[in-house]
């Protein structure tokens, strides 16, 4: 029957294509739509550089940032300590021959020390966000402000232990 | 309109109507349309991402107390299990990073594929790094002893 070819001749279709690569009804409406105002010719219109500063995306923007600052310290970490002829503790006792300055070293720790807390602090936020909680812009405000707050302070409180233990 | 085109198709509009009538009535805007969105019809396929978008979450919910207590808590066990959770969460966060701006309309489908490939060679290089710094140097936890008693 021409049903089942058609059902089949389909079927053979889309198993050649991974099914990642199907799209669903509104992402074809979507992508079909950036086709149309490409053709016709239509710039991107801005956004980084025009839309207003706001607590809202820069905290995301910082969250995302510092995921992706860490995970990239990571890997040239691990990448580069392994690579290189140069292991952890002589590359430790270099900067330590190096006799910096106290403040120096402090703001390095808290450089260090502020995405961890931040992106910690912020994740609890975000989940939360993802149950729905706390979305209202009241809530959403003070949560950025205290996430902010308790960040600096807290890196400040490691930082400032660290330098007593010294 | 409907009258035109016969007896059959006038039921079948008298029905889209009061469906419409109903919908207007009571809408059931609390009921996901999930029906529409996806394309599960036997012989198209997609992939829906929420089980993992799901565990994705809860992934990082667990490793909430994990961050403090490796502050507390050092030696080669909290190396071993900050390599494992870091590497899982860093592999999903590149992979949403890469998702969201190494995007087909932007750089073509070619090199937004290369990219989406790229986040597992990127994760690959990280935990063979992160295993080399723990096994055959001083591990994360000491590391960052060393640091901050600079």
């Amino acid at each position: 029957r021409i049903a089942s070819r058609q059902i089949v001749s389909r079927t053979l279709c889309t198993s050649v294509r991974r099914t990642e690569e199907l799209k669903t009804p509104i992402q074809k409406l979507g992508w079909e739509y950036l086709m149309k105002q490409k053709s016709l010719g239509r710039p991107i219109s801005p956004h980084l550089q025009i839309y207003a500063p706001q607590w809202t995306w820069y905290v995301s923007g910082l969250h995302r940032i510092s995921g992706c600052v860490m995970g990239g310290a990571l890997l040239v970490g691990g990448v580069g300590f392994a690579v290189l002829p140069v292991d952890f503790t002589t590359f430790i006792e270099f900067v330590r021959g190096l006799n910096l300055p106290s403040v120096v070293t402090a703001l390095f720790k808290w450089i260090i020390a502020f995405p961890i807390i931040f992106h910690t602090i912020n994740g609890v936020r975000f989940l939360g966000f993802d149950l729905a909680k706390g979305t209202d812009l009241v809530s959403v405000y003070k949560g950025a402000y205290f996430v902010i707050g308790f960040s600096v302070l807290l890196a400040t409180l490691v930082v400032i232990r660290s330098q007593c233990n010294k | 309109l409907s009258m035109s085109l016969g007896a059959f198709t006038l039921r079948s509009a008298v029905r889209v109507n009061s469906a419409l009538l109903a919908s207007r009535v009571s809408p059931r805007i609390n009921v996901p349309l999930r029906a529409a969105t996806t394309l599960n019809d036997g012989a198209n396929k997609t992939h829906d991402h929420s089980p993992h978008f799901k565990f994705e979450r809860y992934f990082a919910a667990g490793m909430m107390p994990l961050i403090p207590a490796a502050y507390f808590v050092h030696g080669p066990v909290m190396d071993a299990a900050l390599t494992i959770a870091l590497t899982l969460h860093i592999h999903w966060g590149i992979q949403g990073v890469i998702a969201d701006y190494a995007r087909p309309f932007v750089i073509g489908d070619a090199a937004a594929k290369a990219a989406r490939a790229s986040a597992y060679l990127i994760t690959a290089l990280l935990l063979a790094g992160l295993l080399h710094f723990n096994t055959n140097d001083v591990g994360i936890t000491k590391a960052f002893e060393m640091v901050f008693s600079l």
